[in-house]
């Protein structure tokens, strides 16, 4: 679906990403996680056409990225950021501008069709009883919902996510984990995401890329990559490990400096 | 909503269509509606009928295409920048074109040709757009805040050196650069009204094929970009028609304030935000705005005529002001 071949990008002079290069692959749920300032959200902005590669390529579906007019981007790949609007509008309008890039040349009213669209996406992210409600008003996870939906709108193949669950409570992180996983499992969808928290990446990504200083240090499925070693050589922190009692993906436990001490003269 | 939408676009074309009759029925000569709708049918002759056709007709048709090209300027200006502060002068085409009328003015080379007002006037606007244009728009990527700013400085400096060539010059001179920057619906030239019209009904008209753009914008340009937009040829795209568009209006009918800034802004408060009905609806609503301003400033103290800027301010900033106090009392309540 989407293959990254030596990508090096940043902004002006500067080089955030270098040399990066993986594969995702068509219908599965693929984590970017790393420190702060590692690059993820600057792959994130490559991938979604924000910035351009200083060199390397982005492949979509074999296609070079440069070679996709921008709007046949946006049939096909929808982009979930932190962003909000700055006027005020309600959810319904808010979604219906997710069908912007279906319209034809001459069209300027949405089609029945279009609203159609834009009605059963709010009904699976379960907006639908917000749809007259001012984007604005709405609670931080009903918002995300929201953009999601917008997301969807545009019938994407590909949906790329920056932290979709900062912020937000874990009611809301599964709700919207789950509904991720769900648009992969039963809509075929591919999913990009970038997470900050390593154990809901653990637990819902099906494969993850670390990145650690502008380029990837792990990339596979959970367990190979959620490794106390690699966490603890990342973060520079000390961490401790253990399986997910239900569903076995590995967890990650931090220790405070206190304990540490504590443990070390009980030694 | 649209239903809303188009049920207000259709007050606002009555309402133009009420206020251009009251414009031409007031003046000097009274003539009554009906009267003018005869004489529509008898035709040339009388001199009811050129009052009519050629005096009042020709100032309103100039009025329509200057007020709705400042509020439709002002409107595409808000929603390109996502500031509701930004208005046509902001990014000192005014200043350009007052620069170049004055500079015409002390030359003394109004003389020459009545034409030549306008036309450097107009030559002034283009000076600026194309320093803007050049200085911000080249490198593929807009930086919008700088363009914003190099405007704002833009215009600092050629109300500068406007106000050194007001201390410099002779008195008549003075006069008539003074009432050329406050701005009025004078022009009598029936081509250079002509051109206003089809420059404001064109760019009307293109600016429908960037409404869904606008309305994209306004989630912002990264955002935007996602929506399939191709961001830096709409921004260059409307900076161009915006240019273009009130280059045209100040080298006419000189610096008519208030119009873009507010207008806009009001629409906004009353059709919401979609670009699809709001663009028509400031158009309409800045063009209704300045005819009756102008029936105003050519009546009220008759036979003497006021700067119609005076009036747009005047009128229009205490019809705002009403409107928001009471808009913030029934909040308040």
């Amino acid at each position: 679906m989407l293959e990254i071949r030596s990508l090096t990008c940043g902004y002006g002079a500067k080089i955030v990403i270098s040399g990066i290069s993986f594969d995702v692959k068509e219908g599965e749920l693929f984590g970017v996680i790393g420190p702060n300032g590692s690059g993820k959200t600057t792959l994130l902005r490559a991938l979604s056409r924000v910035i351009k590669p200083m060199s390397g390529e982005i492949l979509l579906d074999g296609k070079n990225f440069q070679d996709i007019p921008i709007r046949d981007f946006a049939r096909g790949t929808a982009v979930v950021s932190q962003l909000l609007p700055l006027v005020e509008m309600t959810v319904e309008e808010f979604v219906l501008l997710g069908r912007t890039p279906h319209f034809e040349n001459m069209q300027f009213v949405e089609s029945k069709h279009d609203l159609q669209i834009a009605h059963q996406c709010m009904a699976l992210t379960d907006t639908l009883r917000l749809r007259d409600k001012p984007i604005n008003h709405l609670s931080g996870g009903e918002r995300q919902l929201a953009q999601i939906a917008r997301a969807l709108a545009q019938e994407p193949k590909l949906l790329l996510l920056d932290e979709p669950t900062a912020h937000l409570d874990i009611t809301h992180q599964v709700v919207i984990l789950d509904l991720l996983r769900k648009l992969v499992r039963e809509l075929k969808l591919t999913v990009v995401m970038v997470l900050h928290d390593l154990n809901l990446a653990s637990e819902y990504g099906d494969r993850l890329a670390l990145m650690s200083q502008g380029s990837i240090h792990q990339c596979g499925i959970p367990t190979e990559v959620i490794d106390f070693s690699i966490i603890e050589e990342v973060y520079k922190t000390v961490v401790v490990l253990k399986n997910n009692p239900v569903s076995h993906k590995p967890y990650v436990f931090i220790v405070p400096q206190e304990e540490l001490l504590k443990d070390k003269v009980r030694k | 909503m649209k239903l809303n939408g188009i049920f207000w676009l259709m007050i606002l074309g009555t309402a133009l269509v009420i206020v251009m009759l009251f414009s031409l029925s007031v003046g000097a000569v009274r003539i009554s509606p009906q009267r003018i709708i005869a004489l529509f049918f008898q035709g040339p002759g009388s001199s009811e009928y050129s009052i009519i056709f050629d005096i009042r007709l020709p100032r309103i048709i100039l009025g329509f295409a200057i007020g709705g090209a400042l509020s439709l300027a002002g409107v595409i200006l808000q929603g390109l920048f996502r500031n509701p502060l930004v208005e046509p002068y902001t990014l000192g085409i005014s200043g350009g074109a007052a620069l170049g009328v004055s500079l015409n003015i002390v030359l003394g080379l109004a003389a020459v040709s009545r034409l030549s007002l306008p036309l450097s006037g107009f030559l002034g606007a283009a000076a600026v757009i194309g320093f803007l244009y050049l200085a911000n728009f080249r490198r593929g990527m807009v930086n919008l805040q700088g363009l914003l700013l190099n405007g704002v400085m833009i215009s600092f400096i050629a109300s500068s050196l406007v106000m050194l060539l007001l201390s410099l010059t002779s008195t008549e001179s003075l006069q008539g650069i003074i009432f050329w920057i406050m701005g009025s619906l004078g022009e009598t030239d029936g081509t250079l009204i002509k051109a206003m019209l089809a420059v404001s009904l064109a760019v009307l008209a293109l600016s429908y094929m960037f409404c869904l753009h606008l309305n994209a914008f306004a989630l912002g340009e990264e955002e935007a970009l996602h929506l399939g937009i191709p961001v830096e040829r709409t921004k260059q795209m409307l900076f161009l028609m915006t240019g273009i568009l009130v280059g045209f209006c100040v080298s006419v009918a000189g610096v008519i304030g208030f119009i873009g800034l507010v207008v806009p802004h009001f629409m906004r408060k009353v059709v919401g935000h979609d670009h699809r009905i709001l663009l028509m609806a400031s158009f309409l609503a800045g063009a209704i705005f300045l005819i009756f301003c102008d029936t105003i400033a050519r009546t009220i103290i008759a036979p003497l005529e006021l700067p119609v800027g005076v009036i747009t301010g005047i009128a229009g900033g205490s019809v705002f002001v009403y409107a928001f106090a009471r808009e913030r009392g029934q909040t308040h309540a």
